[in-house]
């Protein structure tokens, strides 16, 4: 079986055009305790289940299993987080959804300043199954997220949203890769990021629409804020399309803080920082308030809040 | 309680305020007129305090404080109003969650206590219907798909639930069909007061009629040309400012 160890050293150095700005030498170069993989199958019993984890990540090798019978619908939500001490974790999330199965995954992922984390989603689509990943990726040492669905029947319907609110210093990567294997999917993608002082932030979208996709319907956007000078975000987004019947988009935007707005709200009475506050806020609340879980919302509202 | 002496700035190394004097008591609504790039627009942010001015002579002194130290949200606590000509639109920022924000750091910088939430709505909906707005606007993003007569309505709404001492109105009146601006002309009169005082910057002359200034200047290449009393914007009117450039 794979430890921790193997599976680290497994892992593709920064040749592979996938981990080029992921440079995991640093990381195999050290003596980590090794830990054994772990396999936790998420209970989904009932026709609408609703299931909220606390996952301690530090030290870890994990995998969560959750597997939707045909026409089942779950909630399900993660939080991810570890403790202060220096620690490597690997996280790997299957999902496996049948025919007109419905997940929601919404993700707070909070790992500790120390803690370099390794993370992979894989989620399978049944026909006219729908996946919808929410999340908050709040960085951690080195945070390497990697979310992969394929749409694997007709139908089936993506959607993938998330914050990227690195801690200054920190390093968060977040590649998506959507494979329309079926003709009718749709996916949507929309990400927004936060990047502080020295900190570096990687989102890279793939979405591949295979030969026998038509009709496949897909957007994605990313959207990023640099907050000071010395942050870091590489934002790729890629289109392979091999199916000629699509509508597929994608935008990347970067810029700062809008002079004017702040400004504007500084002559109605809001001192700077309450300004830019606001403003940070709102543009990533866009993407948590599809959070309708409401204790989880509350929390990853939480989390924004002290990242700003 | 408004005092420009001398005042010289430049924006981007151009000299755009050459020498500005004007004072505003506290009861007097004055009008700035001027054509196009003559420096009104510089003149009413100098005043609320957007950065990237460089003033190099003069000063201004507002309510005894020398106002060009202070930052542009200390002036909006002391009472320092700007109407925008170019009111911005802030998707996911509701002009509800606006104005409350705005009204309690005004009070917490004077030392007063938050407003309640219920006389706070009460003290709203009493103005949306001065402004002839429907609460339901203050739910979405401020200006958010606003049309242009919209906005300044909305500009004249934040401007009677924050009840400011001094306003500075950048064109308020541009872009306005007569039922908004006799509209805005409404809002405007009503914060009309003896403890308040207005400086309305305007190109045109129809504004007046509905607003009536005590004192107008006529603002030309950074200096005012000419100052009198409110026959001075109806001979502007018919004469237009070409004998005034001259003039200068």
């Amino acid at each position: 079986m794979n430890t921790l160890r193997a599976a680290l050293d497994a892992l593709p150095d920064t040749r592979h055009e996938d981990w080029r700005y992921t440079d995991l030498a640093p990381l195999k170069a050290r003596a980590w305790p090794d830990s054994p993989p772990e396999v936790v199958d998420v209970p989904c019993h009932s026709e609408r289940s609703e299931e909220s984890l606390v996952v301690d990540l530090g030290g870890r090798m994990l995998t969560h299993r959750i597997s939707l019978r045909a026409n089942q619908q779950a909630t399900l939500v993660l939080h991810e987080r570890s403790g202060d001490e220096p620690a490597l974790a690997m996280h790997n999330i299957e999902v496996s959804l049948a025919d007109n199965a419905s997940l929601t995954l919404y993700r707070i992922q909070n790992p500790g300043a120390a803690t370099s984390l390794i993370s992979r989603l894989d989620a399978h689509l049944g026909r006219d199954a729908r996946f919808t990943c929410v999340g908050l990726y709040a960085g951690g040492a080195l945070a390497r997220n990697d979310l992969n669905v394929s749409l694997d029947a007709p139908g089936a319907q993506a959607a993938l949203y998330g914050v990227l609110a690195p801690a200054p210093g920190e390093h968060l990567d977040v590649h998506t890769r959507l494979d329309h294997r079926a003709p009718h999917g749709t996916s949507r993608e929309t990400f927004r990021c936060l990047v502080p002082a020295k900190a570096k932030a990687i989102f890279n979208g793939k979405v591949i629409v295979h030969k026998d996709a038509q009709k496949t319907d897909s957007e994605q956007h990313v959207d990023s804020l640099l907050l000071a000078p010395g942050a870091e975000i590489n934002a790729k987004p890629e289109l392979e399309i091999y199916a000629d019947d699509v509508k597929c988009a994608h935008g990347a935007t970067c810029g700062q803080l809008d002079e004017t707005v702040l400004y504007y709200l500084r002559t109605r009475g809001l001192d700077l920082d309450t300004a830019r506050k606001l403003l940070l806020h709102t543009f990533a609340h866009e993407i948590l308030k599809r959070i309708a879980h409401e204790p989880a919302r509350a929390l990853a509202d939480e989390l924004l809040r002290s990242r700003l | 309680m408004l005092e420009i002496r001398n005042l010289h700035a430049k924006v981007d190394g151009k000299d755009i305020l050459k020498g500005i004097d004007l004072a505003v008591n506290a009861g007097e609504v004055h009008a700035v007129m001027g054509p196009n790039g003559s420096g009104k627009s510089t003149l009413a942010h100098l005043l609320a305090g957007r950065e990237g001015y460089e003033v190099t002579q003069g000063q201004v002194t507002y309510k005894g404080k020398d106002l060009l130290a202070l930052a542009p949200e200390a002036r909006a606590a002391e009472g320092m109003f700007l109407g925008f000509q170019y009111p911005v639109e802030i998707p996911g920022v509701s002009s509800m969650y606006l104005l409350k924000t705005a009204l309690n750091a005004q009070r917490k910088h004077r030392g007063e206590p938050e407003i309640d939430a219920m006389d706070f709505l009460a003290w709203v909906r009493d103005r949306l219907t001065k402004v002839k707005m429907d609460i339901q606007m203050l739910h979405r993003g401020v200006n958010e798909g606003f049309s242009g007569g919209e906005k300044k309505r909305n500009e004249v709404l934040q401007m009677l639930v924050l009840q400011p001492q001094f306003m500075v109105l950048d064109e308020t009146d541009s872009g306005l069909d007569i039922d908004a601006l006799k509209i805005v002309s409404e809002g405007i009169n009503a914060m009309r007061g003896p403890d308040r005082a207005i400086l309305l910057v305007t190109h045109y002359q129809r504004l007046l009629d509905y607003v009536k200034p005590d004192r107008v200047h006529v603002l030309a290449r950074g200096r005012i040309v000419k100052s009198g009393g409110p026959e001075l914007a109806r001979e502007l009117e018919e004469k237009g400012y070409g004998w005034l450039e001259t003039a200068a």
